[in-house]
């Protein structure tokens, strides 16, 4: 572990199409650390993790800076990002039914991963993303496997199997189990919490589900409306919200949990 | 009992891998003798993993398909896709996404519109259309409006009054919380209570959030591997599970508090 942040955000604005949708976002996040984004539908929560991915559609315009393991995104080419891409940072979206080819086993699809950045011959990279199916509980065998022979939360064990496959500092997660059902939300959350402990990977993770913030995250940023309008340990913010936004939050995300008399 | 079915047994033809379509495909049982009795007035949660059929057996249920075995039946009487009988009067249904129940070309308020006239209903259509608009928390002055121009929140609005339109006897809401953040759930969490209260609906809710379940539902049936595994009270079912199934999912609810 180094002392430099993996991620360090200083006011950073985002337009898109005339809209502000971030409007002046600080944030840093040291190594290991596994921070929560919240708040409501267009608070700006999944056009931070695309900036902080390197990944912003291209009618964004971005001001300010983000810095990933010290390389500054904001104004860089698509070059450079490509360079700090999969290396430094990587992204698991909602659904990776969409990231992932279609047609395209997801043993190559890794090794694929794993030859692009790592440089990796191929019966190595075919190896290692074996490997790799293994730390994230799957069978090596579906490695010969299409995403649409695999069930939805065997894809996300995939896509966070890539994603963590040229140990970035920082890893990038939207809306991760927003597409599975509860157990197995339950069971890839628990398995990117090993996987992040085991590689020292820090965490941005934007989600709805306070429960999953909870389970995941020690400190978290509530957005509304492209600004922060709390932030601070999940253990407090959710204990004590003080912002409305936050108070409704928490409120909505009780009714989730079912009453069950002891 | 408002439904009953016995011995429902449903099986598809999944088709072969996609590089390979001239292949045969497998069969996939989606309800495997499955025997649920719904009684009447009593609001019934069903509840289960992916996977487990719940889909299908409010499709079933519904009389969109028939079973490959067993029957469905109506307030005692046998329903089925050609003869529903009383069924499509009597039940208003909220699917999960308002993107695919919402015709994007209609005007929302003509959306509410079609069950009044497609089931005959009698009195001012114009009328109980903003009517309807204003008990979702809606300004009836936006029927005029496309689909496209409501948030997902508004549009699962839309969708409910489009269902309890027709006044009906029950309500069947397939996950209709599960597209919207949670603030938006919460406020149509608590519409959907004041409707079925108010206007006497049972309600059918298929939904993967037992928590959900236990505020709207007095009832829950727990689907596993096509079947019904557990059925009683909400309150027993969760405080003394007797399926593994049942301790799964309760056992899978994140608590919203940290360690």
């Amino acid at each position: 572990m180094t002392s430099s942040p993996a991620t360090e955000v200083r006011d950073l604005r985002l337009t898109i199409g005339g809209t502000t949708a971030v409007d002046g976002l600080s944030l840093r996040v040291d190594a290991g650390e596994r921070c929560g984004i919240v708040g409501p539908s267009g608070a700006g929560k999944s056009f931070t993790a695309a900036a902080l991915a390197g990944l912003l559609p291209p009618g964004a315009a971005a001001t300010g800076s983000v810095r990933v393991a010290g390389a500054e995104l904001v104004g860089a080419s698509e070059q450079a990002l490509a360079g700090v891409r999969g290396r430094e940072v990587a992204l698991v979206a909602q659904d990776s039914a969409t990231a992932l080819h279609p047609l395209i086993d997801v043993g190559r699809q890794l090794a694929g991963v794993l030859r692009r950045h790592q440089g990796l011959a191929r019966g190595a990279a075919r190896g290692r993303a074996a490997e790799l199916l293994t730390e994230v509980d799957l069978p090596e065998e579906l490695a010969r496997a299409r995403p649409a022979q695999l069930s939805g939360g065997q894809r996300q064990r995939v896509a966070l199997a890539a994603a963590l496959a040229c140990r970035p500092r920082l890893l990038v997660a939207d809306e991760p189990t927003a597409a599975l059902d509860p157990p197995v939300a339950r069971a890839l959350l628990d398995r990117l919490g090993t996987a992040l402990a085991a590689t020292g990977t820090a965490l941005v993770m934007v989600t709805h589900d306070l429960g999953v913030l909870a389970a995941v995250c020690e400190r978290v940023l509530v957005l509304s409306g492209g600004r922060v309008v709390e932030q601070g340990s999940v253990r407090e913010v959710l204990a004590a919200p003080e912002h409305e936004i936050t108070r409704a939050l928490v409120e909505a995300a009780r009714l989730s949990v079912p009453e069950v008399p002891a | 009992m408002t439904f009953s079915l016995a011995g429902v047994t449903r099986r598809y033809s999944v088709p072969g891998d996609r590089p390979r379509p001239w292949r045969r495909g497998v069969t996939r049982t989606a309800l495997d003798g499955l025997d649920l009795e719904v009684p009447t007035g009593r609001d019934l949660a069903i509840v289960g993993a992916s996977g487990s059929g719940k889909s299908t057996l409010l499709r079933v249920l519904l009389a969109l398909e028939a079973p490959d075995a067993g029957t469905v039946r109506f307030r005692g009487d046998l329903v089925t896709p050609r003869a529903p009988g009383a069924l499509r009067h009597a039940v208003g249904v909220v699917a999960q996404d308002p993107a695919s129940s919402l015709d994007p070309r209609l005007p929302v308020g003509a959306s509410i519109r079609e069950p009044l006239e497609c089931l005959r209903v009698d009195g001012d259509h114009g009328a109980r259309v903003a009517q309807l608009l204003d008990a979702v928390g809606l300004d009836p002055a936006v029927a005029a409006r496309r689909p496209a121009a409501f948030s997902g929140g508004e549009r699962q609005r839309i969708a409910l009054a489009r269902a309890l339109a027709a006044g009906p006897e029950v309500l069947v809401a397939d996950e209709p919380f599960s597209a919207v953040d949670p603030t938006t759930r919460a406020r149509l969490v608590a519409l959907v209570d004041d409707l079925t209260r108010a206007g006497g609906t049972q309600l059918l809710l298929v939904s993967h959030d037992l928590g959900i379940a236990q505020r709207l539902c007095a009832d829950v049936a727990v689907l596993d591997a096509s079947r019904v595994v557990e059925t009683g009270p909400v309150a027993t079912v969760f405080a003394r599970p007797s399926a593994d199934a049942t301790r799964a999912l309760l056992g899978a609810v994140l608590p919203v508090e940290w360690g």
